[in-house]
């Protein structure tokens, strides 16, 4: 239930808004009626055991998974979300754990993937396309000697912030990310953190979805705790503790009476 | 300092056209009919077919592709080439009827295995085995002839010193390496091939890419079987035997690699090109056809192994 816990004026409009999303395959109910609100500018932390349905919620959003029923809100509109082209077209970028770039292609190449640059006559250009990698890489801070490099010998960290990169390219609203830094050491995943403080106060919105609460407790202004496919509750992260996080992941219940504005 | 810079020629790029150009000095120096106009005219027009049919095969082969049944495609189109041109006596019809069987073909595989997902390999052998048995139909078994003798211009002319198929093939080549380098539908193919989910999640229609890739190789292979067709002036039931293996071996050769996502169009020709002067040059000095098998087999097995332990140190 997200009543009352919101982290800007009462007033303000939840860029993405779930009503009682449920999703099921054959018998196992991904989804349980959810309802969740994320707003611009916040990172909105998504935790739970495996199979509390982090990962089904995320596809929902970003056009992989369809809901079976349930509405969704885009800056207070009523949306349909069917494709991940729909998904893009509601400037929701989303990064998947491992599946972000097309190994065998270089950096602009995966940065422009579907969305490629031609010049007047129709066909690719590249040059523009390599420019306009080079303003971005220099936008995250990102050193890469080469563009003609095969994306698959970037180090971890790269990738993700190509990825990355590739969301706010093109002018994502809200940033969706599943475990950006599980692979990652320690430095990659601090540069990685920065780049998501960056663009949060750029005001862009971001699901953060994480196996470590140390992270999430880091970086998240609120926090959304699933299992077995229901939202358990949401809290601001500066009013909770690991502990109380910890027994909502593996109690199923709020440890507090929510608070109610 | 020479040995650095050894050490940073692609071999990828260069190796099969060196080796190309050392086997043509090899065959030049041991045969004195090798480097003659007449002689390498001949070989330029018997491997513009199996150009075209390698062609197509790149581009399925770089989706992540397969398709095992163009030869027997080849064999199909053949019979409807011939079939339509002698019960209609028209030549334009019937090119053009055997071009559209081989692209309806083609769609037929791109879609059962696109839309259906079905496995590649066992698709294209099922259709493959099918148009087999519809050209063996067709006539009986036996082959149609009396097709009209201007038909052979085709196969067997020249525009001025360069044998019509050559020409045709060049410009195939050209068409076919431009919409692969350049065009954003060759860019998606290579993506395919190299990461199909993490594509169909940046929005590009995965399906519909591989589709065009077989229906492309449908298209190109009715060219490749027409122009055969038109060398024999009639309608060969068993005309493209064996195809198939050639074409996939060409791309292999020339660095395709037959998990996707790798490959050139430039790389195929140089394959098709090995393919041709190896049978040429041992025709020439008089080495039997049961070697060449050999040899050929040994050069596919070679460039395979080559390209996986390239992939791997890529990987490092």
């Amino acid at each position: 239930m997200t009543d009352g816990l919101r982290s800007k004026e009462l007033e303000t409009t939840p860029i993405i808004e779930l009503k009682d999303v449920s999703k099921h395959f054959g018998g196992i109910q991904a989804l349980r009626g959810v309802s969740l609100d994320l707003y611009e500018g916040e990172i909105l932390g998504i935790v739970g055991h495996n199979g509390a349905g982090k990962s089904t919620l995320i596809k929902v959003l970003s056009g992989a998974y369809t809901a079976d029923s349930g509405k969704i809100y885009y800056e207070g509109r009523e949306v349909e979300i069917k494709s991940p082209r729909d998904s893009k077209a509601l400037n929701i970028e989303t990064i998947y754990q491992n599946l972000a770039l097309a190994d065998n292609l270089n950096v602009p190449a995966n940065l422009f993937l579907g969305r490629e640059i031609r010049n007047r006559a129709g066909v690719l250009d590249e040059s523009r396309m390599e420019a306009e990698t080079l303003k971005m890489l220099e936008r995250l801070n990102l050193k890469i000697k080469s563009l003609k490099v095969r994306v698959v010998k970037l180090s971890g960290g790269q990738r993700q912030c190509i990825a990355i990169g590739r969301a706010v390219y093109f002018k994502a609203k809200i940033l969706i990310m599943d475990e950006p830094t599980a692979a990652l050491g320690v430095e990659e995943t601090e540069r990685v953190h920065a780049l998501m403080q960056q663009l949060k106060n750029e005001g862009i919105a971001i699901i953060l979805i994480s196996h470590d609460l140390h992270d999430v407790f880091g970086l998240s202004d609120r926090i959304a705790v699933m299992k077995n496919g229901a939202l358990v509750g949401v809290k601001k992260t500066h009013e909770t503790t690991k502990e109380e996080i910890l027994s909502m992941i593996i109690l199923g219940k709020p440890d507090e009476p929510t608070v109610r504005v | 300092m020479p040995v650095r810079w050894i050490k940073n020629i692609d071999w990828q790029k260069v190796g099969i056209p060196l080796a190309f150009f050392a086997l043509c000095i090899i065959f030049t120096l041991t045969t004195d009919r090798f480097l003659t106009v007449r002689n390498l005219t001949n070989v330029a027009r018997q491997i513009s077919i199996l150009a075209f049919l390698g062609y197509g095969m790149t581009f399925v082969i770089i989706s992540g592709g397969i398709d095992i049944s163009v030869g027997s495609s080849v064999s199909l189109i053949s019979m409807v080439t011939g079939g339509v041109m002698v019960s209609s006596g028209n030549i334009p019809l019937g090119m053009a009827m055997g071009i559209l069987c081989g692209t309806v073909i083609g769609i037929v595989n791109g879609s059962l295995i696109s839309a259906l997902d079905l496995p590649p390999f066992i698709v294209t052998m099922a259709t493959g085995t099918i148009c087999a048995g519809l050209a063996l139909l067709y006539a009986n078994g036996m082959p149609i002839v009396g097709l009209p003798d201007k038909f052979g211009v085709v196969g067997s002319g020249y525009i001025g010193p360069i044998p019509v198929p050559v020409v045709i093939a060049l410009f195939f080549f050209v068409v076919s390496a431009f919409v692969l380098k350049y065009t954003v539908y060759g860019r998606h193919v290579l993506a395919v091939g190299g990461s199909e989910e993490a594509v169909r999640l940046s929005g590009i229609n995965t399906k519909l890419v591989k589709l065009q890739a077989y229906a492309l190789t449908g298209f190109l292979t009715g060219v490749g079987g027409v122009v055969l067709t038109s060398r024999i002036i009639s309608g060969y039931p068993n005309l493209g035997l064996g195809m198939e293996l050639q074409a996939i071996a060409a791309v292999v050769i020339g660095g395709g690699a037959l998990g996707g996502g790798f490959g050139t169009m430039t790389g195929t020709l140089f394959g098709v090109l090995m393919i041709g002067v190896i049978q040429n040059g041992l025709n020439l000095m008089g080495v039997s056809s049961f070697v060449q098998m050999i040899v050929i087999g040994v050069i596919i097995l070679s460039s395979v192994t080559y390209d996986v332990f390239r992939k791997k140190r890529l990987a490092e």
